[in-house]
Formats: C-alpha cells, structure tokens, sequence
C-alpha cells in the first residue's frame, strides 16, 4: 500500500468531517468553561465567598438553606436582582433577574432579547424550549439555564442534576 | 374464568362413600386400606419400578412426557378403578400409602398409570395438605413426582379447584414440564408457597432442584375445562362438542385395544364410569343442547345436585322450549361463575368484573391475575420484574457525565473530590427514567416508614427530593430503608404494610427534579440505606434489573 500526503490529507479531512459531525449530532447545548459563568466579568463558581463579598459586596440577606440531597445547609446570599449559594464557603450556584448584573464574558443581561444567545450560543438557542436556553458547563453536572418571555431574558440561574 | 371442579380427593370420598361427613385424617387412610384390595407396598414398589421401563419406553415414543398427562387412567392390579381427576380425564386408583408424616400432615401414594394405549406409567403422588375435611373439596398441594421420585410438578387447589401449577427444574436436567409453559405465566410465588414447596423438597428425601421455574395460574374457558392444554400437549384438536354431550356407553376393561384415532371418543366414554353422574344429571345432558366441557363437569358435579334438580324442574316447567334450554345453558355458566340464577323470574345475576379482573370465587371478590396489581383507577396493571421500582428500569443521563451520573458512586462530574476521585462528586441513588405519573412499586414486602407528598406534581424546590416513600424491609436478614424521591404522588400511609409490586405512588418530578423551565427528565431517585441511614449502599445491588457497563437494561424478560 502506497501511503502519500494526498492520502493523508484525504484521511485527515474525514476524521475531522466525521468529528464534527458526531459533535454536531451530541451537543443540544452549548458547553461553557466555568470561567465563562461570570457576572460582571468576575467568575464566582468555586470560589470563595470572601471574592463574592469584594467584589459584589455584602449582600443584603443571608440565610440558611438546607440542601436536602447533600445533607448540607447552604448560606443563601440575598443581592438586589441575584442570589448566590453559598456551601462549604464557597459558591456553589446562583440566579440573577435584574439588569444589574450581566452574565458572561458576552455580557448578556436581563432584558435582553433572546437573539442575543443566537449570537454566542448558536446550538443551545436552536434547542430552546419552554421558554428557556440551556448552557452546559464544562467538568460540572451544572447547567445555566436562561429563561425568558415575549423573546427578552428575565432570568438566569445555575442548577445541578 | 378460572373455576374448574376437581376431583381428585374424590379418591377417598368414593373409597368410603361418605361423602357428608367429616372424617380425621388417621380414618382416611385406615378406610383406603380397608376398602381397596390393594397388595402390600413391597408389591406396590415392585411394580412401580417395572413399570418405569414401560412408562420411559412411552414417553421415548411420543417425544413429550407432558404427554403423560392426558388420557390416562390409573389402575391397581385391574382390580378396581375409579375416578381420579376428572379434570386429567383420568382414572386413578388403588394406591396404599406409603408414607404418611402426620407432623407434615402429607400423604405419598404410589400409583400405577394405564394410558388410553395401554402403556403403563407409573407415577408416585405426594398430597401434602391443610384444612382437608371430607365433606369439602381439597385445599392444599399436590406433588408430582416422576418415575425417580424426583418432584415434577407442583398443583395448588383451593376448594377443589387447582389455582396454580409449578414446574420443578432438576438439576443439570431440563425440566419437563416448563417447555409447556409460556414465561409470561410465571408470576412468583407467595411466601406461604414457598414454604410448602420447600417442605415438601425437603420431605421428598431426594433430588438436587435448582429452582423454581414456573407458577401458572390455569386459566380455563367456559368451553373447555383443560384451556386446550392437554390437547395441546399432542397437538390434537379440542374435543369436540358431540362427544362431549356424555354419552352412556357400558364400562369398558382397563385395557384399550381401540384404535388411537378414537381416543378422545374413548376418553368420553369412558366417563360415564364415573359415579358422579345420577339420573339428574343424565336427564339434563338428555334435555339440553350439547354441553361443553366445563357445562358438563358442573352437571355431573355431585355438589350441584340440587342445583341440576332446579335447572330440571325449569326445564319441564317450561315445556323444554328453545328460550328455557337456551336460559338454562347461560344459568349453568353463570353458576359455574358463582353468579345467582332465579328460576322463578327467569334472572342471572353474574358476578361483573371490571378492570381486567377476574372473579374469584373464593373470596367472592374480583382480584387482579397473579403478576398485576389494582392501580389506582381500579384496573389491574401489570407488575415490574420482583425487584425492580418500575417496569423496564432504564438509567437516566446526568448532563456531562451521561448515564454514569445516574449511577451510584462517585459518579458525577464536579470540581470537588469523592472518595479521593479528583473532580468527582458523589451520587447517592440512581436516577431511573420514569414518565410522569407512571406507577412506582414496592421492591419488597415491608413497611412504609416515611412519606412526604406535600409537593404539588412537578412543583420544584432547588436541592430537595420533593415527594418520596420510604419503604423499611428484611432483605436476607438485614433491615434495609428504601427510598423512592421525586415523586407526583404518594399512594401509601405511614406505617402501611406493602407486598412486593403493590403500588406505592407515581412517578414525576418534585424537587430538584423539575427546575423552572429547566430540562430535567422525568425519573425516581432511588436510594437504599441501611437501617439508620449511616451506610449507602448501591441500588442496583437491591434490583432485578442489570445493565451493561454502557448502563443500558440487558435484562433478559423475567417474565
């Protein structure tokens, strides 16, 4: 068998085609690097909470809340338009639904319209449904999910399966 | 329609004739060595082991031991017969006993079988049993044994009416009978029949048994008091409907030299040997159109004598019109259904069952069949496999982690550590696929010992397991806490006794199942603990179903 930079080429250009393809035909989300789950382009999941309070602030509010399937109580941050979670002093998830805060390195903020993710999160907009885009997060079993209505964000928030 | 008569324990009812009254268990036996001239059991035993060579020799012939079972006739020395089963169509009879454990309360005959082509097959029975009194039909089981003393099958009867039927698997040996049973027949068996069947393994003195193979619950039609079964066995055809009107041919001799094409014909004929039938019953086979199977073993039914005195007396009141033969042929079936007949107004009152139950006439009640349970709308619904939440368990993806984050383990993807897994996070349970408001069971028999169904169907609350039961059972011995979260609804109390497959809620998304627009799938966390919650222990290890290391079902049916 004769083996030439044509050939290779040839090959290289298929696994490639049929790399994307199997991307394509997986992925109905989306996929963010944590990093990229920033609010006002500073990172906040896994960090300590002393990083929320710098640089957010202090919250207004902070109260237990029992997270029954960790058996664990968590410490729920009450900000004006967003809450965090807090567990092990370190954010755990959070929601945001004012135009105070946006979201992402893209600055995606409440009020929004929704094209907005078409722009930056093609995949995950074309499966919208139920009035909400999912975000898969990179090395989490998290998910951003943002919700809207009349075609404008009102909502963005981080759950766990 | 699952009423048949049975009479085998007719056996001592003949032999002593006493058919209205009660006698001990220690009075049967010393009656069956009184009346039958049988020989002594070295006798008995010596042409029980002559006669294997005969009975393998026929069933080497016909390629089918299920065979066996119909047309035959039991006989002892020729010197008397008498009805055995008239369900088999057989004749049974002679039978010492040979061992009698009264500790047990069980009997073993041994028994001498004549086929209708007069091979000889012997058969050994053990008739273990409870509540047997002589006026009334058999409760209690019935083991088979095969020529080597080997339990070949197993036959329950309530009242005299066989309820199911078990098929023994021997060791490195294929069980005969099981190749005649459909797998969707095979519902498990009660614990109270389990320990009659283990007794009697026990008390058999022989044999290796593997399991268990089968339960069937032996559905009969109006038509046909064998289902086809028997027919089915040879491959012959349903008796048909003219010789089963009864005829009333003479007694025949215990051999049959008639061609083998007759022998469904011989079969029936053969029947008017039995005592049971009386001039009523005779008068009414006359008088009516020809009856089916089951219409006729009713008539010949001694108990229903005055029942058949009744249909007569219609009959003549009536003038034998086409309208009163046709009204008294639905009466007959309404009664073999336990339904109520007035002659007078001409009236069957026919027990209804709704739901796909089936009437059973010894609670008077309509019940689900063995292997579906009552849901909540009142139909019968089929049970999952023994073991299994659900029906079809099916592993449900965890986001990045797919289905292995629906496993137990240190299985879900995160920026922590489990059990020094870098960038695992633990999962406690596993997630299995449930559509919403499916039915949830019982994985064992227990007790309810926790329930929360203050959630509304799919209302969600971040980081909860919304609606769940806690089921409390002894698996081999240890307590164990199940846990089934998630659901829409609870079906079951605080405290509440359940059986394995008993519905104990449905399935949904409460909790941290159904996130606000979020695209969570519908499933039952399920978890198991030991009994103070400090251990957690893999589900899957407490389930029927397995799956393959893709965490697909590969569950073979368990039906």
């Amino acid at each position: 068998m004769t083996v030439t930079k044509n050939n290779i080429m040839k090959k290289s250009l298929l696994i490639t085609l049929m790399f994307i393809s199997i991307q394509v035909m997986n992925a109905q989300s989306n996929i963010l690097n944590p990093e990229e789950c920033s609010i006002n382009g500073s990172a906040f999941l896994g960090k300590n909470v002393s990083f929320l309070h710098q640089t957010l602030g202090n919250p207004n509010v902070i109260e237990d809340y029992y997270f029954e399937m960790d058996e664990i109580t968590s410490k729920k941050h009450l900000y004006n338009g967003a809450t965090f979670y807090v567990v092990d002093g370190k954010v755990y998830s959070f929601e945001i639904f004012s135009s105070n805060y946006n979201f992402s390195n893209n600055n995606i903020k409440i009020g929004n319209s929704i094209s907005v993710i078409n722009n930056y999160y093609p995949t995950s907009f074309a499966n919208r449904k139920d009035s909400a885009i999912k975000l898969n997060i990179k090395n989490l079993d998290r998910f951003v999910i943002i919700s809207y209505e009349n075609n404008t964000i009102d909502k963005i928030s981080i759950f766990s399966y | 329609m699952w009423k048949i008569v049975f009479s085998l324990f007719c056996v001592p009812l003949l032999l002593t004739n006493c058919q209205d009254e009660e006698m001990p268990l220690d009075k049967i036996s010393s009656s069956l060595e009184q009346e039958i001239l049988v020989p002594n059991i070295s006798e008995a035993q010596l042409n029980f082991e002559q006669s294997s060579s005969n009975a393998n020799a026929y069933n080497t012939q016909h390629k089918n031991a299920n065979s066996k079972r119909r047309n035959f006739f039991v006989h002892w020395k020729k010197s008397r017969t008498y009805d055995f089963n008239d369900e088999l169509g057989a004749q049974i009879l002679y039978t010492p006993v040979l061992t009698e454990n009264k500790l047990k309360r069980s009997k073993t005959f041994l028994a001498s079988v004549k086929n209708n082509k007069s091979k000889i097959v012997s058969k050994m029975f053990s008739i273990h049993y409870h509540d047997y009194h002589i006026n009334e039909a058999f409760s209690g089981y019935i083991f088979e044994k095969d020529l080597e003393g080997y339990v070949d099958k197993i036959y329950t009867y309530k009242n005299g009416v066989r309820t199911k039927k078990y098929a023994v698997k021997k060791k490195n040996q294929e069980s005969k009978a099981t190749t005649a049973f459909k797998q969707d027949d095979c519902p498990p068996m009660t614990d109270e029949e389990w320990q009659w069947v283990l007794e009697m393994l026990e008390a058999s003195g022989g044999g290796t048994y593997t399991s268990l193979d089968c339960v069937v619950i032996v559905a009969y039609s109006d038509d046909d008091p064998t289902g086809g079964e028997f027919d089915a066995d040879l491959g012959l055809p349903p008796v048909p409907d003219e010789l089963s009107g009864g005829s009333n041919s003479s007694g025949s001799d215990t051999t049959d030299t008639r061609d083998p094409v007759s022998e469904d014909q011989w079969w029936h004929e053969e029947t008017n040997i039995t005592p049971m039938e009386n001039e009523v019953s005779i008068a009414l086979i006359e008088y009516l159109p020809p009856l089916t199977s089951a219409q006729r073993s009713f008539v010949n039914n001694p108990d229903n004598n005055e029942t058949n005195i009744a249909i007569l007396n219609f009959l003549q009141a009536a003038g034998h019109t086409p309208e009163a033969q046709s009204f008294a042929l639905n009466a007959i079936n309404a009664l073999i259904d336990d339904g109520e007949v007035d002659f007078d107004n001409w009236t069957i009152n026919k027990q209804p069952c709704t739901g796909n139950k089936e009437y059973n006439p010894f609670t008077n009640q309509c019940e689900c069949p063995d292997g579906y349970v009552e849901d909540q709308n009142g139909n019968c619904v089929e049970k999952p496999c023994e073991n299994d939440p659900i029906k079809n368990p099916e592993i449900v993806s965890s986001g990045l982690s797919g289905k292995k984050g629906g496993t137990f383990g240190c299985t879900r993807i995160d920026n922590v550590t489990c059990n020094g897994m870098q960038g695992r996070r633990e999962h406690d349970g596993v997630d299995l696929r449930a559509s919403l408001n499916s039915n949830v069971f019982a994985m064992y028999d227990g007790t309810i010992t926790s329930v929360r169904n203050s959630f509304n169907p799919g209302e969600y609350k971040k980081k909860s397991f919304g609606n769940y039961v806690v089921l409390t059972a002894v698996i081999n011995g240890e307590t164990i806490n199940i846990k089934y979260n998630h659901l829409n609804t609870v079906k079951v109390t605080n405290g509440q006794k359940v059986k394995t497959g008993d519905i104990i809620g449905l399935s949904g998304n409460t909790g941290n199942a159904n996130p606000p627009k979020g695209s969570v799938i519908p499933h039952i966390h399920l978890q198991v603990r030991n009994s103070n919650w400090t251990i957690k222990y893999d589900p899957f290890d407490y389930m029927y179903s397995t799956f393959d290391t893709n965490y697909n079902n590969i569950t073979n049916d368990c039906n």
